[in-house]
Formats: C-alpha cells, structure tokens, sequence
C-alpha cells in the first residue's frame, strides 16, 4: 500500500515537472524564432524607420505647400476662371476651332474651256489638283497667311488634301476627308501684301491657265475683310478614352 | 511499475506540448530553477526510497514548496538586485548533484551484495554435494 501511494505520488510529481520542463523548452523555442536577435538588427531598424519617417515628413510638407496654395486661390476663383477661360480661347483659336475674320485673299479655281488649250498641260490639273493645292496653302501659309479654308474646309494641323479614286473610278478630291467640288475656293486670311507677292512671283494664275484652270485672286483689304470658318472635324484624341483607376 | 513515473514524465511534457502554453521571457528564469527545485525534490525522493526513508508527505510538500520557494527567491532576487538565482541554482545543482551520487553508491552497493549472495548460493566446482548429485 505505501509502495503504491510512493509511485502514485512519484508519477503526479514526474507529470508537473515534464509539464514544466516542456513549457520551458517551448518558450524558449519560440523567443529563439523573434527577429529581433540582436542589437545590430535592432539599431538598422531604428535607422529605417528614421528615414522613412523623413521621406513621409517630406512628403507632409509638399502636401502642406499644396493645400496652402489651394487656400490662396480659393479667394480668386472668378479670376483664376477667366484666366482659364482666356487660355482656353486662346488655345482653341491656334488650333482652328475658331473662325478668324479679317483682311485675306480669296482665290477661285474654276475649270474654263474658253481658255487655250495646251496638250502638254491639259487635264494636269485634275490628275494632281490635291498637290496643286498643296503647293499652294504652302506658299501662303509661308507668306503670311494665319488661316485658310478650301471650299469652307479650315486647313489645321492635321487636315488632309487628297485626290482619292473610287471603285467606280470617280476621282475627286478631298479636304479634311470631306470630298469638294470645283469650284475650288480658297480662303485666306493674313498679310495681303505679301500672299499676294508669292502668288505673282509663282505665276500661280499663269500656271493654272495654261492647265485651263480661270484663278481668279480677290483681295480684301481695309473695311472688306473675308471669313475663314472654324475646324469642326474631330480632333486628335477625340476617341481617346479616360484612363479609369490607377 | 517503475514505468509509471516514466510514463507520467512523457505524459506531462506532451500536454506542455500540446496545449502550447509560453511564459514572457522575463519570467522564464524563475521557472528554470523552479524546475530545478523539482528535480532535487524527485532525486531526494528517489535517494529517500532507496533508503527507506521515503515519505509521501514530505516529498510532495517538499516538491510543491521548493518549486514554488525557489521561484519567489530568484523573483525577490531580481528585484532587489541580487543574484538569488545563482545561489538558488548553486544550492540545487549540489543537492542533486549529491543526491545522484547517494543513489549510485546504494544501487552499487546492492549490486554488489547481491552477487555476492549468488555467489555464495552457487555450488562450488568439486565439491562433495556436486559430486553426489
């Protein structure tokens, strides 16, 4: 019986010590896996957190700078408005989306066949009337000319003067990919003096009579002005989509 | 049945295991001398078996009040600033050290009375009783 209560009460003793022995052994395991093992890996994360704590300091006073200067315009929104306003209307009138009224030419290009025909030069005009033109809004557009249109088409950067051909082999010619007919009517506005220059030293009126073309050149100057009308085509990033999100 | 303590060791340190239970790091002194005091209760105890001497009352008051003494003395320690941990593990690590030695010395001496009781037992190579067997 003694015997018994000896190993009975040597068991329990042995069970709490293997308890113990093992949450010991555990935690220490454990305080073993913590990345802070020592002073040095300490000390570098100290010093990472002190420059991203800088970098974020700095940021905190862009933010501030800019908050401060929103406040100041918040005074001036009817100013900063019509600023805009005027930089808009600005930028829409040197990109031709305003129609610029003022002293120009106007040159009428017209088929005439009471004119005399040359073999050499008959039907050239029409076989290349997209670089007759070309050639022509050039030399203005080089010689003073701030807008021109060619049959109520304004010329901008990105317009086009083509001679396109059909499948049932009609050719007629394009500006801004709006097919015109004759006749065609270029509209200039700017320095008359001196688009009126290159078109004499170009013979452009001689040259076009010899392909039977009648140039006729009108000239508005002081009270007379012409109108050049605005582009209305679709622009460059016009099907552009907004970039959602980040 | 001396497997009954073995087995009550294993059982012990797998439920330490299994229900995973840690103590903060500062604490984890105290319960290494604690688990110290244990060991030099078991091994008195083992000591006191052997010589007969054993008690129950004494040996689980002694374990549950040394392990539990033991522990408040190195917490008093640190918190007055001295080492009582060190004296605590120095106090035990000689009482157990001493306590294995005892029990070495009675399993060897045992040991040794016991062969020698075989050997006189045993029949001797020529002797008269052989012969007439």
């Amino acid at each position: 019986m003694k015997r018994k209560s000896v190993l009975w009460g040597l068991t329990g003793v042995m069970g709490i010590l293997g308890f113990m022995f093992s949450v010991q052994v555990s935690s220490r395991l454990r305080t073993q896996m913590t990345p802070l093992s020592s002073y040095v890996d300490l000390r570098t994360q100290v010093q990472e957190q002190v420059q991203e704590n800088q970098l974020l300091m700095n940021e905190v006073s862009k933010d501030r700078a800019q908050l401060a200067m929103y406040q100041a315009a918040q005074g001036h929104g009817g100013e900063m408005m019509a600023a805009l306003q005027q930089d808009a209307r600005t930028v829409a009138a040197q990109a031709g989306l305003t129609p610029v009224i003022g002293p120009g030419l106007r040159i009428t290009i017209q088929y005439d066949p009471s004119l005399p025909y040359i073999q050499q030069y008959a039907g050239l005009f029409e076989a290349t009337a997209d670089q007759q033109l070309g050639l022509l809004v050039n030399d203005l557009f080089a010689n003073g000319a701030k807008a021109i249109s060619i049959n109520g088409q304004r010329l901008v950067t990105t317009s086009s003067i083509r001679l396109v051909t059909t499948i049932n082999n009609i050719t007629s010619l394009q500006v801004n990919t709006v097919p015109i007919t004759m006749p065609y009517v270029v509209t200039v506005v700017g320095d008359v003096n001196r688009m009126q220059a290159v078109l004499t030293i170009n013979e452009v009126v001689a040259q076009l009579a010899l392909m039977q073309e009648q140039c006729t050149v009108t000239s508005f100057t002081g009270s007379r002005s012409v109108t050049v009308p605005g582009y209305n085509g679709p622009l460059p990033g016009t099907w552009a989509k907004e970039v959602q999100g980040r | 049945m001396i497997w009954l303590p073995v087995l009550g060791l294993v059982l012990g340190a797998a439920l330490g295991f299994i229900t995973n239970v840690t103590i903060p790091l500062a604490y984890s002194s105290y319960l290494s001398i604690a688990i110290l005091a244990a060991f030099d209760t078991v091994f008195g105890g083992v000591r006191a078996s052997l010589e007969r001497k054993f008690d129950s009352k004494v040996f689980l008051s002694g374990f549950f009040f040394n392990t539990a003494m033991a522990a408040i003395l190195a917490y008093i320690g640190a918190q007055l600033g001295v080492d009582l941990y060190l004296a605590a593990v120095v106090a035990f690590g000689v009482r157990v050290f001493n306590n294995i030695a005892v029990i070495r010395r009675i399993w060897l001496n045992r040991h040794n009375e016991r062969t020698q009781v075989q050997e006189s037992i045993a029949p001797k190579e020529g002797s008269p009783s052989a012969d007439t067997q």
